[in-house]
């Protein structure tokens, strides 16, 4: 279709509109993390990055980031076992039930946090502490792997369905047994795509704060940490400067993952260019 | 001992009967052809000997020993498949080494091994290429090469020239057929093309909604059909209703003669008219409606005829012959009178 110059211009405004709606405030926050006062007043006056080793020095902020990372590790490595386990059953078999299995693998991602919090919560409180699981490190890892799955899941049958169907009774047929077939066949096949999912899971995890406010029990992690001294003033510096660096944690992932998803898998490559024509 | 055995094999997807109590054997070193529309059962049924689908009922014995419910990865057969499935991570040397790889075959004799493989598809120099970049052709022999590289008791090929264009086809068929007598395994060959079938084949199974309706050498197939389906689809059915009989004739056993002429004594003759007349090139082909009701198709041989003759033939009144041999009667119960 052929815009007229007016309709362009008024679209890429809109563009324009969208993308600072979105970016501003994160914009501000980054700005305020070099702000040199204690107290916050728009525009900055005094330009300092001392901030930035104060948070450093921090020792709360050094147990939250251990909390967050270890949390995200943890979540990151049930969500790659059990996604591609599920992904794989789902994706190779038809069995009784697949259609339901497949939306219920999906469903946490638009149960609200809260009440995945608070299911969490009951079910640890009341069936998992007889058991001997208390609140803390671990049940994070578990609340965060009940949403982590489902980009792991996502990624790799995605991921198999693009690949040919029968790699796997190729490799069988020629006398691998089932994992030799996984080692040397399909791992190779979703490298990336396991790669992708991990990253996604280990962002989601990063910055997650409302699952994990019911399964933290008295353990910070670096956005429970923010939420609770945002109201000490005299802290709020480094607040902003732990806000920048956990933007910066959740979208290099984000970013990386996005590559490695639609990049150059197996089937990709050639196709995505047009032939080109002979003069 | 037959080195396939198949008794009673029966495969259903719920309601639906894929594979309807199948009996075959199939003789060392054989090149024994299943052909079948699709849908036919053909392929679900090399799938069952290849250990991918588990049989509802039967049993499959390979060289005497039932593998019925054994995994694929232990049973002696390799498959060819129809969309290569080449593992695309790999190199065509890695993809042909796989089988020996995983059952833990020494690297020096692997490597071998597989160059002797590559060498007999005449692939050899290709080696460190990835699938990707070869072309249809060469996928085949690759895919090919993997699985005879293992020397299988059977080889297990799912219509493998299907996507190839029908050059290509003709060409692949040769070799297939002189690297199957110079490996001698037995092949179990599934395809839709009769043609494919009687050139390749030493015996050809025929299936039909999940039943062989007929095993036999492609002559005795070809020449001597048992049912209307056969006569129909290896080749084309001319089925007429005689005195109680269904038969048909193959179209090039027919001959067409001027209606004054002297009949071959001994020879069924009947009169007819030519409805159609269609120029092929090396040879024509005459629709022929008899008087004594049906429709047979006739091929003839342009020995010296051009097609402004033969299509003068359109509209003629002349007669039809055949030697009573040349007539296979179609089981009675396919059908009364017409």
């Amino acid at each position: 279709m052929v815009e007229s110059r007016l309709t362009r211009l008024f679209l890429r405004l809109g563009a324009g509109v969208t993308l600072f709606f979105i970016y501003f405030p994160l914009f501000v926050i980054a700005l305020y993390a070099f702000n040199e006062k204690v107290t916050q007043r728009w525009p900055i006056e005094d330009w300092s990055t001392k901030w930035f080793s104060v948070a450093f020095h921090n020792e709360s902020v050094r147990e939250a980031l251990e909390h967050s990372v270890l949390a995200g590790l943890g979540a990151t490595a049930i969500a790659l076992v059990l996604g591609t386990l599920a992904s794989m059953a789902i994706a190779r078999h038809r069995f009784f039930g697949r259609e339901v299995m497949t939306f219920a693998v999906i469903l946490p991602i638009a149960l609200p946090g809260i009440v995945t919090g608070l299911a969490l919560q009951a079910t640890i409180k009341d069936v998992l502490s007889p058991l001997g699981v208390k609140f803390g490190l671990a049940t994070i890892v578990i609340g965060h792997a009940t949403f982590c799955v489902v980009v792991v899941y996502n990624n790799v049958l995605a991921r198999l369905r693009r690949t040919a169907g029968n790699l796997d009774e190729a490799s069988a047929d020629l006398g691998a047994d089932s994992w030799q077939t996984f080692r040397y066949v399909m791992f190779p096949q979703l490298r990336t795509a396991l790669l992708a999912g991990g990253l996604l899971a280990f962002a989601l995890s990063f910055d997650e704060i409302i699952v994990t406010i019911f399964t933290a029990g008295a353990i910070q992690t670096l956005p429970i940490w923010m939420y609770a001294t945002l109201f000490r003033p005299t802290e709020l510096p480094i607040v902003n400067v732990v806000a920048l660096f956990v933007i910066l944690v959740s979208v290099i992932p984000v970013y990386l993952a996005q590559r490695l998803a639609g990049g150059t898998g197996v089937a990709g490559g050639t196709t995505q260019r047009p032939a080109r024509r002979e003069p | 001992m037959p080195d396939v055995r198949v008794s009673g094999l029966t495969k259903r997807y719920g309601e639906v009967v894929a594979v309807d109590a199948i009996d075959l054997e199939i003789a060392p070193g054989e090149f024994f052809t299943m052909l079948g529309p699709s849908g036919s059962g053909k392929t679900t049924t090399l799938r069952m000997i290849a250990g991918f689908e588990i049989p509802d009922e039967g049993t499959i014995e390979l060289a005497g020993e039932d593998v019925s419910r054994l995994p694929p990865y232990d049973r002696p057969v390799n498959t060819v498949f129809q969309d290569y499935a080449l593992f695309p991570h790999m190199t065509v040397q890695q993809n042909v080494e796989y089988g020996l790889m995983v059952k833990r075959v020494p690297k020096g004799e692997r490597r071998k091994r597989a160059e002797e493989a590559l060498e007999m598809v005449r692939l050899a120099g290709y080696g460190e290429r990835k699938p990707s970049q070869l072309s249809g052709g060469q996928r085949q022999r690759v895919a090919l090469a993997r699985a005879i590289v293992n020397r299988p008791r059977v080889l297990l090929l799912d219509e493998p020239l299907g996507a190839l264009d029908l050059k290509l086809r003709q060409q692949m068929q040769v070799e297939l057929k002189s690297i199957q007598r110079e490996v001698g395994i037995t092949f179990v060959y599934v395809t839709h093309d009769q043609e494919e079938a009687l050139t390749m084949s030493d015996r050809i199974a025929v299936f039909n909604q999940g039943r062989v309706e007929q095993v036999g050498p492609p002559a005795a197939v070809y020449e001597h059909p048992q049912s209307e389906f056969i006569a129909g689809f290896v080749g084309v059915s001319n089925v007429i209703a005689r005195d109680g009989r269904r038969y048909t004739v193959r179209p090039e056993k027919i001959r067409l003669v001027e209606n004054g002429s002297e009949p071959e004594p001994g020879w069924h003759v009947e009169p007819g008219v030519v409805q159609d007349v269609q120029y092929v090139g090396a040879f024509t082909r005459y629709h022929v409606a008899l008087d004594r009701g049906g429709e047979l198709q006739v091929l003839a041989q342009n020995l010296a005829e051009g097609s402004s003759q033969v299509l003068e033939a359109k509209g003629r009144r002349l007669r039809v012959q055949w030697r009573p041999e040349q007539e296979s009667v179609i089981d009675e119960s396919e059908g009364g009178s017409e």
